[in-house]
C-alpha cells in the first residue's frame, strides 16, 4: 500500500506539487492523470526516492520512506523512454537489478527467464537494445522492474512512446500483466484512454495540485469541475442559476440568458443548497437532428427533452466519429456522432436534444446514491 | 544576382583552396624537398632517437596521469554540486586559452627551486625543475583539460534516466560509475587519450621552460633549426607530423564507429 501525505515541491521557488494527498491499496493500479507539466511525473520520481519532497511524506506498506535513498526502496520504475541500458543486451538489462543484489547466477538466470516468459520475450534474450522495437522495449523495460519484486512499480507514461496501433494493443496485454501479477503501483499518464482501461482508481491532476481521486467511471461521469471535466473531454460545462426546484425537477437559466434546461436532480443534494451551478453534459448525450425533420422529432423523443435551435459551426472528424459543434446562442454545445447519422453540414441548422439526466453538477459524486455518505459537494 | 552569387560562392572556394595549399600544403612539400636534398648527408641518429624517446615516454606518462586525473574531474564537473563549480570549470580549462610560456613561468613559480612548493621540497633535497619529471609536469598541465573537456562531453551526453533506471534497481554510485558511465563513455574517455597525448608529444612553450638541457622533439627541432642542423631538424618535423598524422587518422576512426554506433 501506498500512502501520499502532503507532498510538496518547489522548483525556483516555483510550487511543482502542493499537498498531495493519495492512497493506493494493495494489488491496485492508481492512474495520475494530467497534462504535460502538471507535476506527475515529479511525484513518481519523489516516491522511487530520486528527487527529495519539500514536504509531507510517502509511507509503503506502513513504512516511511523518507529517510531511504533510491536505491533501499525497492521500488520498479518503468521511465517514459524505457531508459535501457544501450551497452547491454535484453538479458543483461533484465538481470541488471538482480545483479546489484549479489544473487547467485543460477537465481538470476531462473528469475530473468520467469519474467521472460510472461512477457514473452525469451526470442530476443541476447539482442542488443538497438536491435529491438518499440513495443518490446516496453516489455523489456517492464521486465527489468518487475524481477527485483518490487513492493511498489512505477510506470511514467511507458506507452506514449509507441505508435497508436501498438499502444492500443499494448495498454490491453499491460492491463492483464498487471492484473496476472497483481501488482501495486502508479502510472502516470494523460492518455485518458489508457487511464480509463488501466486504473483502478484514477487520480487527476494539474499545476501540481490533485483535483479528484476516484474510480474511472466516477471520474468520466462525476468531474468534480471545470478542469476534471474538460480534461475528460466533456466539453460542455453550462454555469446556470436555479430558478426552480420542484421534487426532483429543477430549472436552470444559463448564463441570464433566458435558456432554460430541465434538469433531473434526485441524485444530487446540491441543488437544495447552492442557486449558482455549473453542469456539465457529455458530448455523446448531446443528439443533433435536421431541422426539416421536426415533426419526426417530436415523434421520436419523449417529450421532457430539452431543445433548443442551433447552427453547426464546426464538423471535425476523430477516427471513426465526428465532433460537431453547435452555436445555440449564449454558448456552444459540442457533440459526437457517427458519419451514418450526419444529415447537416456547416452552417446548416439543427436541433439539438438532450435528456433531463444528461446533465450532472460538478461535484465529483454521485451524492443520492450513497445515502450513509454526506455530501461534500463544493463548486 | 543567383549568377553572382555563385560566382562569388565559387571564387571564396578557390580563394580557400589557394591559401590551403599555399599555408599547409606547401610546408608539407618544402618539408619533403629539403629532406630529399640532404639525403646523401649523414646524421647521428642519437640526435634523433634520444629526443623520439623522451617525447614518447613523457607523453604517455602525462596522458596516464591525465586519465587518472581527469576522469575523476569529469565526474566532479558533471555529477557533483560544488561550490563555484564554473570558476572550478573555467580554471581547469585555463591551460587551453593561455600562452604555453605563461604555463611554463607559472610552473617555474611554483616547482621551481624557490617556487612555492619547489622551495620546501628542495629543502628536503628533491629538486623538480630542469628534469624528465618537468617535462612530465608541463605535459600534463598544458594536456590536461583535453582529456577533462572530451569525457565530461561524453558523461554529459548519457542520459539522466539511465543513471535514474540504476538507482532504482538498486545500483550506488560505484556500480553506477562501472556498470554504466564508463562503459557509455568509452569513445570520449579514448577520444580523450588520443588527443591528450597529441597535446603532449606537440607541447614546446612550457616544456622549453621547464627542460633544461633536456630535448624533446619539438624542442630538438628548435634547436637543430637554430643550430643550423636542418637534415635533423627534417627528420625530426617528418617524424613528429607522421605521428599527428597517425594521432588523427585514429581519432577520425573512433569518432565514425561512435557515429556509427549512434
Amino acid at each position: 500500500m501506498i500512502v501520499l501525505d502532503n507532498i510538496s515541491k518547489e522548483f525556483n521557488r516555483q510550487m511543482v506539487l502542493n499537498g498531495i494527498n493519495l492512497s493506493v491499496r494493495d494489488r491496485e493500479i492508481m492512474v495520475l492523470l494530467g497534462p504535460s507539466g502538471c507535476g506527475k511525473t515529479t511525484l513518481l520520481k519523489i516516491i522511487a526516492g530520486l528527487i527529495k519532497q519539500d514536504r509531507g511524506s510517502i509511507l509503503i506498506n506502513d513504512e516511511s520512506m523518507d529517510n531511504y535513498p533510491p536505491q533501499e526502496r525497492n521500488i520498479g520504475f518503468v521511465f517514459q523512454e524505457y531508459a535501457l541500458f544501450p551497452h547491454k543486451n535484453v538479458y543483461e538489462n533484465i538481470a541488471f537489478g538482480l545483479k546489484i543484489r549479489k544473487l547467485q547466477e543460477s537465481e538470476i538466470k531462473s528469475r530473468v527467464n520467469e519474467i521472460m516468459e510472461i512477457l514473452e520475450i525469451q526470442h530476443i534474450r541476447n539482442k542488443r537494445i538497438s536491435q529491438i522495437s518499440g513495443g518490446q522495449k516496453q516489455r523489456v523495460a517492464l521486465a527489468r522492474a518487475l524481477v527485483i519484486d518490487p513492493c511498489v512499480l512505477l510506470m511514467d507514461e511507458p506507452l506514449s512512446a509507441l505508435d497508436p496501433v501498438l499502444r492500443e494493443r499494448l495498454r490491453e496485454e499491460l492491463r492483464e500483466i498487471l492484473k496476472k501479477l497483481g501488482v501495486t503501483g502508479l502510472y502516470v499518464t494523460h492518455d485518458l484512454t489508457e487511464a480509463m482501461l488501466l486504473g483502478d482508481g484514477v487520480a487527476v491532476m494539474n499545476k501540481g495540485v490533485l483535483q479528484q481521486v476516484g474510480k474511472p467511471d466516477e471520474i468520466f461521469y462525476h468531474p468534480k469541475n471545470e478542469f476534471v471535466a474538460k480534461f475528460v473531454g466533456v466539453k460542455n460545462i453550462l454555469k446556470g442559476t436555479l430558478l426552480n426546484l420542484e421534487k426532483d425537477n429543477a430549472i436552470i437559466e444559463i448564463n441570464n440568458n433566458n435558456l432554460k434546461f430541465n434538469i433531473k436532480v434526485k441524485k444530487y443534494p446540491i441543488f437544495e443548497r447552492v442557486r449558482e451551478i455549473s453542469l456539465c453534459i457529455h458530448p455523446e448525450d448531446v443528439m443533433l437532428e435536421n431541422i426539416k425533420n421536426m415533426e419526426e422529432i417530436f415523434k421520436k423523443y419523449p417529450r421532457d427533452y430539452n431543445i433548443i435551435r442551433g447552427k453547426v459551426i464546426d464538423i471535425i472528424p476523430n477516427g471513426s466519429l465526428l465532433k460537431v459543434t453547435v452555436d445555440i446562442g449564449p454558448l456552444d454545445l459540442y457533440s459526437i456522432t457517427t458519419r451514418n447519422l450526419l444529415d447537416y453540414e456547416i452552417g446548416d441548422e439543427v436541433i439539438v436534444l438532450f435528456s433531463k439526466e444528461a446533465s450532472h453538477p460538478l461535484c465529483g459524486k454521485k451524492c443520492g446514491s450513497n445515502k450513509k455518505r454526506s455530501c461534500k459537494c463544493r463548486i | 544576382m543567383n549568377n553572382m552569387g555563385t560566382v562569388l560562392i565559387r571564387g571564396l572556394m578557390g580563394l580557400s583552396i589557394g591559401v590551403f595549399i599555399l599555408l599547409i600544403v606547401m610546408p608539407l612539400l618544402a618539408l619533403l624537398y629539403n629532406i630529399g636534398l640532404n639525403l646523401n648527408v649523414s646524421i647521428n641518429y642519437q640526435d634523433i632517437l634520444g629526443p623520439l624517446i623522451l617525447s614518447i615516454i613523457t607523453s604517455l606518462i602525462s596522458t596516464i596521469i591525465s586519465f587518472f586525473i581527469g576522469i575523476p574531474l569529469a565526474y566532479l564537473l558533471t555529477y557533483k554540486e560544488l561550490p563555484f563549480k564554473e570558476v572550478f570549470d573555467i580554471i581547469i580549462n585555463l591551460p587551453l586559452v593561455i600562452p604555453p610560456t605563461v604555463a611554463g613561468y607559472l610552473l617555474l613559480i611554483t616547482f621551481g627551486k624557490y617556487g612555492l612548493i619547489g622551495y620546501p621540497l628542495n629543502l628536503l633535497g628533491i629538486t623538480i625543475m630542469f628534469s624528465t619529471f618537468a617535462i612530465i609536469l608541463a605535459q600534463t598541465f598544458v594536456a590536461l583539460p583535453f582529456m577533462v573537456r572530451s569525457v565530461k562531453t561524453s558523461f554529459q551526453d548519457i542520459p539522466p534516466s539511465l543513471i535514474d533506471a540504476s538507482k532504482t534497481l538498486g545500483a550506488g554510485e560505484y556500480e553506477i560509475f562501472k556498470e554504466i558511465i564508463l562503459p557509455l563513455s568509452k569513445p570520449g574517455i579514448i577520444s580523450g587519450i588520443i588527443l591528450t597525448y597529441a597535446r603532449a608529444i606537440g607541447e614546446f612553450g612550457a616544456t622549453m621552460m621547464v627542460s633544461g638541457l633536456l630535448s624533446t622533439l619539438p624542442i630538438a627541432i628548435f634547436n637543430n633549426a637554430q643550430s643550423g642542423n636542418r637534415e635533423v631538424a627534417n627528420i625530426l618535423s617528418l617524424i613528429l607530423i607522421l605521428i599527428s598524422f597517425g594521432i588523427l587518422a585514429l581519432f577520425k576512426r573512433i569518432g565514425h564507429g561512435k557515429l556509427k554506433k549512434n
